[in-house]
């Protein structure tokens, strides 16, 4: 299902979130990049796969408090 | 590569540097200014971009590493590239080879350079390899006046061959393209050297400078402070590559490129034993040793620390290196508020959280 900012309802609040981080350019191309990358078939994959760039990756920009509220987020319970 | 025996710098160093007491490390008789970054922080850097937007961040990075390169090896070798024709000569390799291990680029080789319009470039031990690339495209570009395409590059260990050619269609044999002697456009702000008590008797560079030892074979340059390998850019030309980054996703990016900054400095503190049991004071003085800004003024009290930061090469780079000493000896997440004051002064406060 798709929500008004054109991803995923499972990456809605994601987004929302990523971009008071790095702006709306770089949280939308980062998702849309991604959705491509991992597959928009079968959701529950890319969520998994964002799980471990979050833990890898975003630590380069983001405090572990951060990633923790973006995990929430992504988990369905920010 | 000649070095001071009394400090470790090398002669071109510091003949051609000067450490101004305003925390800038100044080209002599040019506009440019130069900072010494670690090699990780900017690979740190490339990862973030690259890491949001995928190769295209890598291409804009590379790219505005090439054009300021380009200008950059013009200005380094000037009047020599004027005498020239058809293929440079043995000082212009010289000189070219002298610069990049000077800077801590890496040992450049240059294995073949016909006048068919082919050149071979050997980088050993390149400082930042997705930069190797854009470096040696630059360096054809300041002898050519062309550009270039690599046609082949071949990885072996820690050295890349390149095999480069011009991007120009046609004529190969062709008369070498007179060049100007050009520079980076920036007005030289007023240097007042280091007192001579505080500077090496032999040849005059600030004595806290021997912290850095150059490795004349590989062209490298490790900073014992911080324990990591290091650079020295033109300040100019990394901020231009920052303002390319901001045409392509906004300002964000400095807030970005403080966080990332932040984050390394205080993971690079809380792994290093010499830098936590250094006293701010210290840390900051070894900043401003690297040229990154001359600290004014420092008022701590119970919720956090307020600087003066003079003459900053890049307030968001600059403010994250003290925001994350500030949260390793807080061992809390701190805030960031930045105001300028005047003309290249700014007032930092960095504010427990
Ligand atoms: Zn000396």
């Amino acid at each position: 299902m798709m929500t008004n900012t054109g991803y995923p309802k499972e990456l809605d609040k994601f987004y929302e979130q990523l971009r008071v981080y790095c702006g709306d350019i770089l949280a939308d191309t980062f998702i849309t990049r991604k959705i491509y990358q991992y597959g928009q078939s079968d959701e529950s994959a890319y969520i998994e796969k964002l799980r471990t760039d979050l833990y890898l990756y975003f630590r380069i920009f983001l405090d572990d408090e951060e990633i923790d509220g973006l995990m929430k987020t992504l988990e369905g319970e920010g | 590569m000649e070095i001071c025996f009394e400090c470790g710098i090398p002669i071109i160093i510091s003949r051609n540097f000067e450490w101004s007491i305003d925390g800038q490390i100044l080209k002599r008789h040019s506009p440019n200014r130069y900072v010494v970054i670690d090699c990780d922080q900017l690979r740190t850097l490339y990862e973030l971009f690259t890491f949001l937007d995928g190769p295209r961040a890598a291409t804009i990075i590379c790219e505005a590493r090439r054009k300021a390169m380009a200008v950059e090896i013009r200005d380094v070798l000037g009047d020599i590239i004027i005498r020239s024709h058809f293929y440079p000569s043995r000082s212009i390799l010289g000189k070219l080879q002298l610069f990049f291990k000077a800077f801590g680029y890496g040992d450049l080789r240059l294995k073949n350079y016909d006048i068919n319009g082919t050149s071979v470039i050997e980088f050993h031990n390149p400082h930042f390899q997705p930069f190797a690339e854009a470096e040696v495209k630059a360096i054809w570009e300041a002898l050519e006046g062309t550009q270039a395409i690599v046609i082949q590059k071949v990885i072996r260990d820690s050295c890349i061959v390149f095999t480069l050619e011009s991007a120009e269609e046609g004529r190969k044999y062709r008369l070498r393209k007179k060049l100007v002697k050009t520079s980076i456009p920036g007005k030289k702000p007023k240097a007042k050297e280091l007192a001579g008590d505080k500077t090496c008797s032999t040849c005059g560079s600030p004595i806290e400078a021997s912290r850095f030892t150059w490795n004349t074979k590989k062209g490298s340059i490790y900073d014992s402070v911080r324990e990591r390998h290091v650079c020295l850019f033109n300040t100019q030309s990394l901020n231009e590559l920052i303002n390319d980054l901001m045409k392509h996703y906004d300002d964000k990016v400095n807030e970005l490129i403080l966080r990332a900054v932040k984050i390394y400095t205080r993971n690079l503190v809380k792994g290093s034993r010499i830098l936590r049991e250094m006293g701010t004071g210290s840390f900051l003085r070894s900043i401003s040793i690297k040229g990154e800004t001359l600290i004014s003024g420092v008022e701590e009290d119970a919720r956090g620390a307020e600087l003066i930061l003079e003459n900053p090469w890049n307030i968001h780079f600059v403010s994250g290196e003290i925001a994350g000493w500030y949260e390793y000896i807080y061992n809390r997440r701190c805030e960031t508020m930045l105001e300028e004051r005047k003309e290249n002064s700014w007032q930092l406060r960095v504010e427990k959280l």
